[in-house]
């Protein structure tokens, strides 16, 4: 049985911020969200030739996931182990950080 | 000690006239010593010398004095000519020299034997007759006997305390030529001698020479007194007060003044809050705080978390007597003091006064102070909670500056800081969903290649202006459906699991508004396959209407809203029950006023149009057939829905043609993207599949529909004869391709179309509805009516309309300046020198009214501002411009119909 809320308490459990009050786990998974797609931008993009940026921008833009999707296959291999790894580096310097201070 | 002394006085019954010529020398040469001024204490102990060899009483006194010598002991008992045991200890003997003209003094015993018995040895040693001495035993005279045979001065102290040993009596004649005792101390070192004295008052049990000496200097009179009686002469004589337990630091002695007079220390008063110095465990109720010099007042203090403040004084006497354990109830007193260690906290004391109480007052003793560690440990935990926070926020901080210094180091940090802006702007829950999904690839070990795909959506979302939560869940959607469907075998085939979780993640938060929304779009969208495939959710179970994205937002932003959970077990399924009560709890939500999640204000009660609810559920895909065009397309979907079962032909034109032109509105590319495979709404091809949902949203629907309603007569009326004139001409003309040019001739000319056209732009302006076209439908029919226009006429017909929707589009503009300027002026603010200044036209009154009809502006007559407000300018708009109302017009479309009148 998995719903949600075991979801969301592996998460919190993950995040060491269960001593914290729901409201403000909420806000900080929702907070850590905004942080991994920017990072997960930066990664993507940063994967792409700079020459090339611009097209991958334009696809984007048009909502076109299919183009998108297609474009970054070819562009980096394993994409969805990418974009995991990425997500994944995000969280784990969050908590490196959490750590030090 | 008390051997060393048994020992010597052993030792002294040997004393023999031999030694007297050593003691004689000895005390010449001490009398010198002291002569030349040598310091001495008074208070020193002589050490045990009770192993060295003295072969007579003289050896003893002359070796006892030697140590006093070594310690610098003082006023010697040698000059006094006194003879003495034990300094410091019990006094047992005295030893007057028969024949002295000394004053002696004298030991008294409480204890009646063991003074006879010393007397008896002074007798013994100073040559009296035993039996006389024996006789004076007898007839209890002993001590007369002896003092007045050895010429003794005599001098009794008595004491109270029967613990205390005997007083030491000096005389206070002392005719020895060489005695210095009183003339080496002056004056001021009395005073302090006898500070010192009274501070160890409590502490002196027997009074010595010393005591003796200090008190005669001090002008007390020594005769017939207990040393604590003479102590408290001496307290009050030298105006000192007596100090309990503490240690006073003579070099403050201004502060004592100040305290003196003061009584209570001016740093300190009722209510003053102090840091107090917690000598165990936490403050309780039952501790009290007492400044040290001051010995008239007690402060009670409560605690504050922090430490604690005074909260009243209270007499000490008082204290001590409402404590049962206190002497005066008879009990042995347990109050403790504890004098604080911290150098701040040295001006205070904290005295525990345990109170023993019974039954109900300890329970509630008892639970008041659980209460209060309760207190305390919610306000630690809170402490710590809040702690935690702000650590976690830092992190998140310093995490997010981490991010954008890679940003701006690969140039990328204009497009980062615009994906953050667009995260921004998203609701609550949205931005919880994200961050669910995110932590679940990071932290869950959920790993499935639908996140993924999600998380490059959700980029791609953020690129697009605008993007609204169902365009991103579409965008979502369709690219997870692209993989379910890759090697014909659906994601949560293979990934169960993880599919569960996130079509949990979403159905509890977009999908709740979808599912509730529509089943036709769950029948296309991921979470509609899912768990049609997966639970075999029937569509027909699921009350609902067309999906309206703003009550996707409206769902998503209520704090009340709630989030279905999908219970998922991975054998069976997802919770079907509970996916079906929370469709119908969030319909009900829909409707409920709730408070926004992320701070938005409470979101007002709307009326939903009953077709809506009650529409049945609608296929937004659409594959086209040989005949078709897009009017008939949209009028039949229309139609399905039962969209038409209340309206008049006018009405149902109206809302078809605004429908339309909502595809008119989009590029050639978005047409493709939905299945037009020309990229132009009049060029239909046999086999499009056209994915309708994009138009035949909620919110758009219920818009349309909303102006549709609200149409005056006239306007349906045009549009009712000019659709009868185009009718009865096509059937007249069927073999005749029906071109915007003959429309307008049709219609007795351009002028007509095109003004009627811009009227009803005007009609629907902010929503960009769209303009009413003449029932065209023959124009881009396909593909047989394609056979007979040219696409000469296809593009004149779109020429006319762009030229009249120009014209439109000047005189919408022209409205919506004067439209905006008069709602300001009805409810907006100027505010103070411009600060608080409001525009009405995003006033909450204007959003309170402007969805009203006429007829409910002035029917209520418990009115609110808003409604009051709007009733006197309609009411001015009849007067002044002699305009007809209908009860049933939209107030919104009255005035935009009223200003574009004036307009043109």
């Amino acid at each position: 049985m998995i719903n949600k809320e075991e979801l969301t308490k592996k998460i919190i459990d993950e995040l060491d911020i269960a001593e914290i009050p729901k409201e403000s786990q909420e806000n900080i998974i929702a907070k850590l969200g905004e942080s991994v797609l920017k990072k997960l931008t930066i990664d993507i993009f940063s994967e792409i030739p700079k020459n090339e940026r611009a097209e991958l921008e334009n696809m984007m833009k048009s909502g076109n996931m299919d183009e998108t999707h297609k474009f970054l296959d070819s562009k980096i291999p394993n994409l969805d182990d990418f974009v995991n790894k990425s997500i994944k580096n995000t969280v784990d310097e969050f908590k490196k950080i959490t750590s030090t201070i | 000690m008390k051997a060393a002394f048994e020992d010597s006085e052993n030792k002294m019954n040997n004393f023999s006239p031999e030694n007297e010529k050593k003691l004689k020398n000895f005390k010449k040469e001490l009398e010198e010593k002291e002569t030349n001024g040598k310091e001495t204490n008074k208070d020193s102990v002589p050490k045990d010398n009770s192993n060295e060899k003295i072969s007579s009483p003289k050896d003893i006194t002359k070796s006892i004095h030697e140590k006093k010598e070594e310690e610098e002991t003082g006023i010697t008992d040698e000059a006094n000519g006194i003879l003495k045991f034990g300094i410091g200890t019990k006094g047992k003997g005295l030893y007057p020299k028969k024949g002295s003209v000394y004053d002696q003094s004298i030991y008294l015993y409480e204890n009646k034997e063991e003074a006879t018995e010393h007397l008896k040895r002074i007798a013994n040693e100073n040559g009296i007759n035993q039996k006389e001495v024996e006789l004076a035993i007898k007839n209890n005279t002993l001590y007369s006997f002896v003092k007045e045979r050895l010429q003794i001065t005599k001098d009794i102290h008595k004491f109270k305390n029967k613990i205390a040993p005997i007083a030491k009596k000096e005389t206070t004649k002392n005719p020895h030529k060489n005695h210095k005792n009183k003339e080496h101390l002056k004056k001021n070192d009395f005073i302090k001698d006898a500070k010192n004295l009274l501070k160890n008052g409590k502490e002196l049990f027997y009074a010595d020479e010393n005591f003796i000496k200090i008190m005669g200097a001090n002008g007390i009179k020594t005769s017939g007194k207990s040393a604590q009686e003479m102590l408290k002469e001496l307290e009050k004589k030298i105006g000192v007060l007596k100090e309990q337990n503490t240690v006073q630091d003579v070099s403050k002695k201004e502060n004592i003044k100040k305290d003196k007079e003061k009584k209570i220390s001016p740093r300190f008063w009722s209510g003053k809050t102090v840091s107090i110095q917690k000598t165990s465990g936490r403050i309780e109720n039952d501790w009290k705080i007492r400044l040290w010099r001051d010995n008239e007042n007690a402060f009670v203090i409560k605690e504050d978390g922090k430490g604690g403040f005074i909260e009243k004084l209270v007499p000490i006497k008082e204290l001590e007597r409402l404590n049962p354990l206190s002497q005066e109830n008879g009990t042995k007193e347990d109050t403790k003091t504890t004098a604080s260690k911290k150098p701040e906290d040295k001006a205070r004391e904290i005295i525990k006064v345990s109170e023993k109480k019974e039954g109900e007052e300890i329970e509630k003793e008892k639970e008041e102070k659980a209460k209060g560690d309760k207190n305390i440990k919610e306000e630690d935990d809170l402490k710590l909670e809040m702690e935690k926070k702000e650590k976690t926020d830092e992190a998140l901080n310093k995490l997010d500056e981490n991010i954008e210094e890679k940003a701006e180091k690969e140039g990328l940090l204009e497009m980062t800081r615009n994906v953050g802006e667009w995260y921004k702007k998203r609701t609550f829950v949205q931005k919880l969903v994200f961050g669910v999904a995110f932590g679940a690839i990071a932290s869950a070990g959920v790993a499935m290649s639908s996140l993924p795909a999600m998380a490059i959506g959700t980029i791609a979302m953020a690129s697009q202006r605008g993007a609204s939560s169902a365009s991103i869940l579409n965008s979502i959607e369709k690219s997870l459906k692209k993989r379910a469907g890759n090697g014909g075998e659906k994601i949560w085939h293979k990934n169960p699991t993880e599919t569960a979780a996130l079509a949990g993640l979403i159905y509890g938060t977009f999908g709740g508004a979808i599912v509730g929304a529509t089943v036709s779009y769950i029948g296309t969208s991921f979470i509609g396959e899912y768990m049609k495939d997966f639970v075999e959710f029937a569509e027909n179970k699921i009350s609902g209407g067309m999906p309206i994205d703003n009550a996707h937002e409206t769902i998503l932003s209520a704090s009340g809203a709630p989030k279905p959970q999908i219970a998922v077990n991975l054998h069976n399924g997802p919770n079907v029950p509970d996916i079906k009560e929370s469709v119908i709890h969030l319909h009900a939500d829909t409707h409920t006023p709730t408070q926004a999640m992320d701070g938005a204000p409470p979101i007002k009660e709307v009326p939903v149009l009953q077709h809506e609810l009650n529409a049945v559920p609608l296929n937004t895909t659409y594959e086209v057939q040989k005949g078709d065009n897009l009017w008939k397309i949209i009028e039949g979907k229309l139609s399905d829905k039962n969209m038409f079962d209340k309206m008049g032909e006018g009405q149902r034109t109206y809302l078809i043609d605004s429908l339309k032109d909502k595809f008119a509105e989009m590029s050639p590319d978005d047409l493709k993207e939905i299945g037009i495979s020309s990229g132009n709404i009049d060029n239909l091809s046999v086999g499009d599949n056209i994915d309708l949902s994009q138009v035949f949203k909620e919110d758009i629907l219920k818009d349309a529909t909303g102006h549709a309603e609200s149409l005056s007569n006239k306007t349906i009326s045009s549009i009712v004869e000019n659709n009868a004139k185009i009718s009865e001409w096509v059937a007249e003309h069927h073999n005749e391709a029906l071109t915007s040019e003959k429309v307008e001739s049709i219609l007795n000319g351009n002028n007509l179309i095109q003004n009627d056209k811009a009227m009803d732009i005007i009609e629907h302006t902010q929503n960009n509805s769209p303009s009413i076209t003449p029932n065209t439908e023959d124009i881009s029919t396909v593909p047989d009516v394609q056979d007979n226009v040219t696409q000469e006429d296809i593009d004149t017909a779109k020429q006319l309309e762009s030229e009249s929707a120009i014209k439109g589009h000047e005189i919408l503009e022209q409205v919506n300046i004067k439209m905006t300027e008069d709602i300001n002026n009805l409810y907006g603010s100027k505010g103070i020198f411009g600060i608080g200044a409001t525009k009405g036209i995003d006033s909450a009154e204007w959003k309170e009214v402007k969805g009203m009809n006429i007829g409910e502006i002035f029917k209520n007559a418990d009115n609110s501002n808003a409604v009051d407000t709007m009733k006197v300018h309609i009411n001015d708009i009849v007067e002044n411009g002699g305009v007809a109302i209908d009860k049933k017009e939209n107030i919104e479309h009255f005035l935009r119909n009223t200003i574009s009148k004036t307009i043109k």
